[in-house]
């Protein structure tokens, strides 16, 4: 039944107002004619425009008060006289469809060699750019075709979000190549270090040393000469050779050290970033003493922690400090120099295999002392080109 | 040849039918073959059908009027008396 007046709604109806001593004997007029009707209240009711003419019929000479025309229809009917107005609507209507359907921005990301030019440049060559309509723009193409005529760009995509257009980009890794051996056009394999030779593989050249071997810093692991059965002659020796080595590592810390003590903080800047925009809001100007440390920090904002929000504070501090010079307690000593000499055997052991570590350390006159004793296992061999000689 | 003047009587449709449902306001009654609508207000609605007068006494009572005599009542409708064969 809500069709009926969602019906009445959009073609149009009439409101008729008749008395209410009437309303019995009209509304069984338009019954038995086969006119519908919704009786709104006390002497009113409802019909539909297209009944209108024929209930005019069925109701002629009972009084009654006809509305004009109401619903949709009728209300467009009452601008018809109104045509700028109807035109005007059409056309800014049509002013927004269209304008959301240009690209109006185009934002580049991931980019750190190119700048942001050089790839709007790129694209615009492709057929992409301000302006470009995303109706005709087949983004597949376009980032089809940057990728074969870029040199810089390894990978591309276009995302639309509204009217601006988000492209993502990884630029082409640039790899030194390798030098070849021009110098080194023919060359060994050479120990770095004294030690037990654990392992050896020979890609090319001749092994000169074998598994067990105890070798010292010089001596050669791989010959670079090939050997008589492949035809002989001289090459660049290639090959892994892995050897055990001893190795001490140590620290010294001295029980006398600098501390900073900080004096006082002041603010020095505080900038607003608003959509990209640095928005200065307080700053000192005038120099800042050589004792003090600049810190900034920047604060971002998001929404319940999940978007994030493009509003940032920073605010760059200058703690002003002295330095006061202080000792080390026999505790803290160890401590410290235990923690550096872990920072420096982590180095040196990357790349390694580690079979042994001891670690001992004595207190001297001005601080510590703290040894590793290292067994590990790693590469030993390096290239020596071949001297003329 | 004349033609018989014995025509047989017109046959008038017997009686009414009345379908009623829950509705949101209440109670929804559609009434099939109304002959006519002898009173109408919001607490009170007597329909003459074929079959008789059916009176329908309630409360916010609104009345549709369809095609092929089909009437519909709508609203809290607390009584319902059918007068047989009374014009």
């Amino acid at each position: 039944m809500t069709l009926e007046r969602i019906d009445c709604l959009i073609f149009g109806y009439r409101r008729i107002e008749i008395p209410e001593a009437d309303l019995a004997g009209a509304t069984t007029r338009l019954l038995l004619k086969g006119i519908p009707i919704i009786i709104n209240g006390k002497g009113s009711f409802t019909v539909r425009e297209r009944d209108a003419e024929a209930m005019r019929s069925a109701l002629s000479g009972v009084e009654y008060t006809e509305s004009e025309r109401l619903g949709l229809l009728g209300k467009i009917k009452s601008f018809r006289h109104k045509i700028a107005l109807a035109l005007g609507l059409i056309a800014s209507l049509m002013i927004i469809i269209l304008s959301s359907s240009i690209v109006w921005d185009v934002r580049i990301e991931g980019n750190e060699r190119l700048t942001d030019a050089a790839i709007r440049r790129e694209l615009e060559e492709c057929g992409f750019s301000v302006g470009t309509s995303w109706i005709r723009a087949d983004k597949s193409e376009i980032e089809a075709r940057v990728l074969s005529d870029s040199a810089d760009i390894g990978w591309i995509n276009i995302n639309r979000r509204g009217t601006v257009a988000y492209v993502k980009v990884i630029e082409k890794e640039i790899i030194d190549a390798p030098k070849e051996d021009a110098e080194l056009g023919y060359s060994n394999i050479v120990a770095t270090a004294d030690c037990i030779i654990e392992e050896i593989t020979v890609t090319k050249g001749q092994a000169a040393v074998k598994v067990g071997d105890v070798v010292r810093a010089g001596d050669v692991l791989i010959l670079g000469a090939l050997p008589e059965s492949s035809g002989g002659g001289l090459c660049s020796a290639d090959g892994t050779v892995r050897g055990r080595v001893s190795d001490t590592v140590s620290v010294e810390v001295s029980r006398e050290y600098e501390k900073k003590i900080n004096a006082k903080t002041h603010i020095n800047e505080i900038e607003l970033n608003f959509f990209g925009f640095d928005l200065n809001i307080f700053k000192n100007y005038g120099n800042l003493p050589e004792d003090c440390d600049i810190i900034e920090e920047i604060r971002t904002f998001s929404l319940f922690g999940r978007c994030a929000l493009p509003l940032s504070l920073s605010v760059t501090k200058g703690e002003n400090y002295e330095i006061e010079i202080t000792e080390y307690t026999d505790s803290q000593l160890v401590s410290v120099a235990l923690s550096r000499l872990r920072e420096k055997t982590h180095g040196l052991l990357s790349g390694c295999d580690l079979l042994r570590i001891r670690t001992d350390g004595e207190f001297t006159d001005s601080g510590y002392i703290s040894r590793n004793y290292l067994t590990y296992i790693r590469d030993v061999g390096v290239k020596v080109p071949l001297s003329s000689e | 040849m004349t033609e018989s003047k014995n025509k047989p009587p017109k046959q008038l449709p017997l009686g009414f039918r009345l379908e009623a449902e829950r509705s949101r306001r209440g109670l929804s009654i559609t009434v099939c073959g109304v002959v006519s609508i002898v009173d109408l207000s919001c607490e009170t609605v007597i329909l003459k059908t074929h079959g008789g007068k059916i009176s329908f006494v309630g409360k916010r009572l609104s009345v549709k009027v369809f095609e092929h005599s089909t009437v519909e009542i709508s609203g809290k409708v607390e009584d319902i008396r059918f007068d047989f064969g009374k014009n």
